[in-house]
């Protein structure tokens, strides 16, 4: 008896449904581990990816906290690159300022961006994406006037470029900090009271306001923090790259709301943190093998397999999730509800909240 | 059970089922289920949630394909499970929540289902807006088609959405199709409802419809099926039969003597000492000054029409909507406009619109349970999931909610069950002040008596409590007084033996007989065209 509840309660932990992306991860590490593994099931593949993707994991956890509360954060990418530019202006032009305080202010300058996208969106009631898109575009700008639309190769000390080379016990450092990033946010997100309401504002908005729960405060301080993390995603770029150019940024945009979609698939089928690791590790060694299998010229592939492989994950989840839905509203209880008044559950939550704001516009 | 006897190609029949079984996995939603509905007739489907009625409709709308059963429309025989052919056999539906795009216009809404010309065809606005125009004439309503269907009130936008069922679409309309369309409306708007359908039948249009109300269904069915757990149990004319006899054949057992005192007033209290919520002079949009107090065991009722004031009450006391005037709650002032200051002086508020103000649909009971206190359940700032588990299925029996599994999804409950997680929410707050809006609205009877016996419950624990319904049989089952609304005011004030659904019905329409700046309702009634 307590055997068999046990045994469905593993199954149901290890259900495709739940973490399709591990399966996932297992096939392409299966197929190309066969068909090419001595590139393959190297070092250097590890390597590649753990450093590549740290910057990128950062971003993802930064466009994921305004998502949680319900809000689209467009910014993020070009934020970085904000940090980015200042910090290598700044290194480049006052060589003799303190590399630590360059850096504390330009994260700081992207908080201020989170703020004034959060102050648009609370206080201005302008639609998150619209404002947050627009605001991308301010940052462009400022950036490219910093810049003066050339590359700039920050002059750092060798200690600042060591760090973004450097490991411990065998994995890069920016990988760490984005893992320590991520823990941070897990245990605020999961286990405290913050975390809940955060998700409560993203899922229902005037149920968590009468509720008690300051979703104004909530909803700014997730852009706010969504921009240090940004501004931070820069400087570690800085430790690993040295350089600002103009194509730095808003690229990222696309694979870390991906990562945040796609992790969102997984566990809890909402937007969480290990979702999004996972989801960008998977990505990462798909992308990886498929360049190393073919013989040249691999570079189309990366947006190619993350654009598929969301289309599928997403169509897979929500397949899922209307399935187990149908199965339960078969359940007795809720045969009289009508079908009208069923919003697709699991899948993407806040994302599908924020992307129908952004699609009816804020009234 | 009730096999009809009526002959099965029977013009006479707007609808005949035979048979229908539909099973979901292993859930029999409906077994061997037949219906008649005869032609001119208004027959109500009833029976609680889970009983198979929104199946039926489903079925019939072509959502759901049944595994066994036939259909006759109009004496021919029609396929079931197809959208298509219950629109050419003249089926006609209105679900629960209309179906109606408020930010568009009447027309636009009636242009919608129309259905008529290629897409390369031009709109004309003109033409579209005459048509809709006429055929809301023909119902005897006046409604601008080009207002927008936000600016409606409920009421209005119930006879739209009628209105463009019955006039839209290909084919001729044979059986109007209504899933508790009358939820949100208060009684006197419902009536002004009841004439259209009455017309619709007189020109000799069936209508088959979906309620909780047993009043309603009463007053207006000439007939009634009660489904429960999927099967038959009774189909019969409601000519000879009283509510409490209606509840019992949907219960499937006698009413117990608490549940009984539903259909009774309930008691004045003594009240002694200072009372505990205490509102002066409270303006809104829509109130223009009301002040009442309400003292520690205390339930006072708000009744009151649409657009009396009554529905902007409760929201304004819980600081959902901002107010002017004041409020104060043993005796401290309440800030207004502010949830986190009506919460922190104890008010404890279940608004009106569950699925959009109160319930978070994609999370589990547990998380909707704790969300009002995460402190109770956190230890060193850390949430504890046991605590909260505990905390859940402390309320999951106190509430009886069904399933009571902890990490169910809420959007998986029936609207009963949801009603009562958000109550178990707001109980385990230990309220001062109880603000409940519309209560019990799309509940089946079954949530709804345990829904009462529960505020009795906390009103006899000592706390104050609000009840704002459109029910009035729910505030005469509930209140030791009830305040009736006028004009933004309190009109009336009825106490004691004076409480009985009957006499507020009556307060609150002669509030609009003398209300000269709203269109009266009465006056908008049905045109007769025969």
């Amino acid at each position: 008896m307590s055997d068999g509840t046990a045994l469905r309660r593993t199954a149901s932990l290890l259900s495709v449904r739940r973490i399709s992306v591990i399966y996932l991860l297992g096939v392409i590490v299966l197929i190309f581990g066969i068909t090419i593994p001595d590139l393959f099931l190297s070092s250097v593949t590890a390597q590649v990816v753990a450093s590549s993707q740290a910057v990128v994991i950062l971003i993802a956890l930064a466009a994921m906290l305004p998502l949680i509360a319900g809000e689209f954060d467009i910014t993020v990418g070009t934020n970085m690159a904000l940090s980015l530019a200042i910090v290598c202006q700044q290194s480049q032009a006052h060589p003799e300022r303190s590399l630590f305080a360059v850096c504390v202010v330009a994260v700081l300058v992207s908080g201020l961006v989170g703020l004034v996208n959060g102050f648009l969106v609370v206080k201005l009631r302008l639609n998150s994406f619209i404002a947050t898109l627009a605001m991308s575009q301010v940052l462009a700008a400022i950036a490219l006037k910093i810049s003066d639309n050339e590359q700039i190769r920050g002059t750092f000390p060798p200690g600042f470029s060591d760090f973004g080379q450097a490991k411990l016990a065998g994995i890069p450092v920016p990988l760490l900090c984005s893992v320590v990033v991520g823990l941070v946010l897990w245990y605020v997100l999961d286990w405290t009271k913050l975390g809940r309401q955060l998700f409560a504002t993203g899922m229902n908005r005037e149920a968590a306001r009468l509720s008690g729960v300051r979703t104004d405060g909530l909803i700014i301080s997730s852009f706010v923090t969504s921009g240090l993390i940004s501004g931070a995603a820069g400087i570690v770029y800085a430790t690993q790259v040295g350089t600002f150019s103009n194509s730095v940024g808003a690229p990222l945009l696309f694979p870390a709301f991906a990562a945040v979609f796609l992790g969102a698939t997984q566990f809890n089928h909402r937007p969480n943190v290990w979702g999004t690791f996972l989801a960008i590790i998977t990505l990462a060694l798909g992308v990886q093998g498929l360049q190393l299998s073919l013989t040249s010229g691999g570079f189309w592939i990366t947006p190619l397999f993350n654009g598929l492989a969301l289309i599928f994950a997403v169509i897979f989840s929500a397949r899922q999730a209307s399935q187990s839905e149908k199965a339960s509203s078969d359940g007795k209880a809720s045969i009289d509800e009508p079908p009208a008044v069923a919003p697709p559950d699991g899948a993407l939550l806040s994302e599908t909240a924020a992307s129908r704001r952004a699609t009816t516009g804020t009234s | 059970m009730s096999a009809p006897e009526e002959n099965a190609a029977s013009p006479a029949c707007a609808l005949q089922l035979r048979s229908i079984s539909k099973t979901f996995g292993a859930q029999r939603a409906l077994d061997h289920v037949d219906l008649d509905v005869r032609s001119g007739e208004i027959h109500a489907l009833m029976g609680p949630n889970g009983s198979g009625k929104s199946t039926v409709v489903k079925v019939l709308g072509g959502y759901h394909h049944p595994d066994t059963g036939t259909a006759l429309v109009g004496g021919r025989p029609f396929q079931l499970g197809a959208a298509k052919a219950a629109e050419l056999a003249g089926l006609r539906f209105v679900h629960q929540d209309l179906g109606l795009v408020e930010d568009l216009s009447v027309a636009d809404n009636f242009h919608l289902t129309a259905g008529r010309g290629r897409w390369t065809v031009p709109l004309s606005k003109k033409k579209e807006a005459e048509s809709a125009g006429a055929a809301l004439r023909e119902f005897g309503y006046d409604i601008d088609p080009g207002r927008r269907v936000e600016s409606l009130t409920s009421a209005e936008r119930t006879a739209v959405a009628i209105v463009r069922a019955v006039s839209g679409g290909v084919g001729d309309p044979e059986l109007l199709v209504l899933d508790e369309p009358t939820a949100s409306l208060p009684h006197a708007d419902a009536e002004i409802m009841y004439g259209a359908l009455r017309g619709l039948v007189a020109k000799g249009r069936s209508v088959l419809f979906i309620s909780h109300h047993l009043d309603e269904v009463l007053a207006l069915a000439d007939r009634v099926t009660v489904l429960r757990d999927g099967r038959n149990v009774v189909t019969r004319d409601t000519n000879g039969l009283d509510s409490s006899e209606l509840a019992a054949l949907m219960l499937g057992r006698a009413l117990a003597a608490d549940e009984a005192r539903e259909h009774e007033s309930a008691s004045t209290r003594g009240r002694d000492g200072n009372p505990v919520l205490l509102v002066e002079d409270l303006r809104t949009a829509a109130a223009q000054g009301v002040g009442f107090e309400v003292y520690s065991g205390e339930i006072v009722g708000i009744a009151g029409l649409t657009g009396s004031g009554r529905e902007e009450l409760a929201p304004a006391l819980a600081g959902q909507i901002d107010r002017q005037g004041s409020m104060t709650v043993d005796v401290v002032a309440v800030k207004p406009g502010r949830p986190r200051a009506a919460l922190a002086a104890g008010v404890q508020y279940l608004p009106a619109e569950r699925r959009r103000d109160a319930l978070f649909a994609g999370a589990s009971i547990r998380e909707n349970t704790v969300i009002s206190n995460l402190d109770s359940v956190s230890r060193f700032k850390r949430v504890v999931r046991k605590l909260e588990r505990t905390e859940t299925s402390k309320w999951i029996d106190v509430l009886d909610v069904r399933p009571g599994q902890v990490e169910k999804s809420a959007v998986e409950l029936s609207g009963g069950n949801q009603q009562k997680v958000v109550l178990g929410r707001l109980l385990r707050m230990d309220p001062r002040v109880l603000v409940l809006d519309e209560p019990t609205q799309g509940v089946d009877i079954g949530a709804k008596l345990a829904i009462h016996q529960l505020v009795r419950q906390v009103a006899a624990g000592g706390a104050a409590v609000v009840v704002c319904s459109s029910d009035e049989s729910e505030l005469a089952a509930l209140a030791n007084r009830v305040l009736v609304m006028k004009k933004g005011r309190i009109g009336t004030v009825l106490e004691g033996a004076q409480i009985t659904a009957e006499r507020i019905e009556e307060e609150q329409l002669a509030v609009s007989a003398t209300a000269s700046a709203s269109p009266s309702p009465r006056g908008r009634g049905l045109v007769d065209h025969e």
